[in-house]
């Protein structure tokens, strides 16, 4: 006969009962997370940028933007939402237009050129040791002639001891009074071979041969040079960068007035160009960028 | 030997013209440098505007291992060969600065002859004016002004 008393609940027996519900609901927490790996990893191999990330990508030097707001009421004045992905850059085309770049990104290029060149350095806009330009170079000569320190080194011996991370190259316009489009491009062509083979890691950047005031010019220099040669050059020099997988940088088309000519308030004589155009220049190039993964 | 008479006629007329202005070498007088540039600036008979050069890229274009203090004017557009250079050298210096300033002559021409030689005309004419260690170079369609102005100042 049962004793009188509050009935006794074994503890062994409530044990018993906690024990599989503890381990079913592990279990279920640890397949819940396997699940939610899974499903993230499947998610990221199926997105295309992850199997083949852009070739071009922006360069982590870029300067901090704000960062991106949510939608809100479309407005007519309001200014086009910049793309998250930087512009696809086609060989053989202008670079196009990319997010603006500090000036520090130029810290680790060389800027190859003449008399124009030369004006970047002038104008204290880029330090001596980004600078190698030499006033009055022609492409036909530019392998040879030892025109830099003292005349000991060529412009090509010159950029490559700084080892340069990237190099900018604009030269031409002194040839090309005197050679043919095609016979400019073809000296261009054996010099840029040359500036890869002995800088294979730089970035490359070829330079539109800038346009000229055509009236000034003639007054000063004589009226060997004109825009319709330039633009022809231009035309062949953007078809040789292409070709060689190098980047076609389209300064001129920053300098063209309505005629295709640069306005007489860049220049002086029609060729060379004042301070404000050099700062217009370096604009240009900050704002069409790449960098190579 | 007309050909002799010649060629010391001209190297007589470009020794002048080198040192076409200046005093006494030996007994310099303390000038201020800044300002003595801008004045041989504005009297130098320059077609173009110059712009003082940096520190940086004066130490680019010069060997300033014989230089105390300097001023240096170039027309910065590439497109001229205009210059007024002002060095105050190391105390006996002065010449040492002054074949400088000659090598930069020969330099610019070289550069120019092939590029705009309607500026070598100017570097032909180019003056370098000394007082003891004080060396300018002019470097102008008309340096005249420029080396009047240095005249006056170390006189």
């Amino acid at each position: 006969m049962p004793k009188n008393g509050p009935v006794r609940v074994s503890r062994s027996n409530r044990d018993s009962f906690l024990l599989p519900l503890l381990i079913i609901l592990l279990g279920a927490a640890v397949l819940a997370a396997v699940l939610a790996l899974v499903w993230q990893r499947w998610q990221t191999v199926n997105d295309p940028d992850y199997l083949y990330p852009p070739l071009h990508t922006l360069s982590s030097s870029q300067e901090p933007s704000a960062p991106p707001e949510e939608p809100s009421q479309p407005q007519d004045s309001a200014p086009p939402e910049e793309s998250s992905q930087p512009p696809q850059v086609v060989f053989g085309q202008p670079l196009p237009e990319n997010t603006r770049v500090r000036t520090d990104y130029f810290n680790d290029a060389v800027f190859i050129g003449d008399s124009i060149t030369t004006g970047l350095q002038l104008y204290d806009l880029l330090p001596a040791e980004n600078v190698v330009a030499y006033t009055g170079i022609n492409l036909d000569v530019i392998l040879t002639k030892k025109v830099m320190n003292e005349n000991t080194q060529t412009i090509l011996e010159a950029a490559t001891e700084r080892h340069p991370k990237k190099i900018y190259i604009m030269l031409g316009a002194n040839g090309l009074a005197y050679l043919t489009s095609q016979q400019t491009v073809d000296y261009y062509s054996s010099f840029v071979d040359q500036v890869r083979r002995e800088n294979p890691d730089a970035l490359l950047y070829i330079q539109s041969i800038l346009p000229i005031q055509e009236e000034l010019f003639a007054k000063k220099y004589g009226g060997s040079l004109s825009n319709a040669k330039i633009d022809e050059c231009n035309a062949l020099l953007m078809k040789m960068a292409g070709e060689k997988q190098m980047y076609y940088l389209d300064v001129a088309s920053a300098f063209k007035d309505e005629t295709g000519g640069l306005p007489a308030e860049f220049t002086s004589d029609g060729l060379h160009f004042k301070s404000d155009s050099y700062t217009k220049w370096l604009d240009y190039l900050k704002t069409h960028t790449v960098t190579e993964d | 030997m007309k050909r002799f008479v010649s060629a010391m006629a001209l190297t007589l007329a470009l020794t002048l013209s080198l040192t076409g202005c200046g005093g006494d070498n030996s007994k310099p007088k303390a000038v201020d440098l800044p300002a003595l540039a801008e004045t041989m600036v504005s009297k130098g008979g320059f077609e173009n505007e110059l712009l003082k050069m940096s520190d940086q890229n004066v130490a680019d274009f010069y060997d300033l291992t014989q230089v105390d203090s300097y001023v240096v004017y170039l027309e910065p557009t590439g497109g001229s060969a205009e210059e007024m250079s002002l060095f105050q050298a190391k105390e006996g210096e002065g010449d040492t600065v002054k074949a400088l300033l000659e090598k930069r002559i020969a330099s610019q021409k070289e550069k120019f002859e092939n590029y705009v030689p309607g500026e070598i005309f100017k570097l032909e004419n180019a003056v370098i004016c000394q007082s003891g260690d004080l060396v300018a170079l002019v470097v102008s369609t008309d340096p005249s002004g420029a080396s009047s102005a240095f005249d006056e100042a170390v006189k």
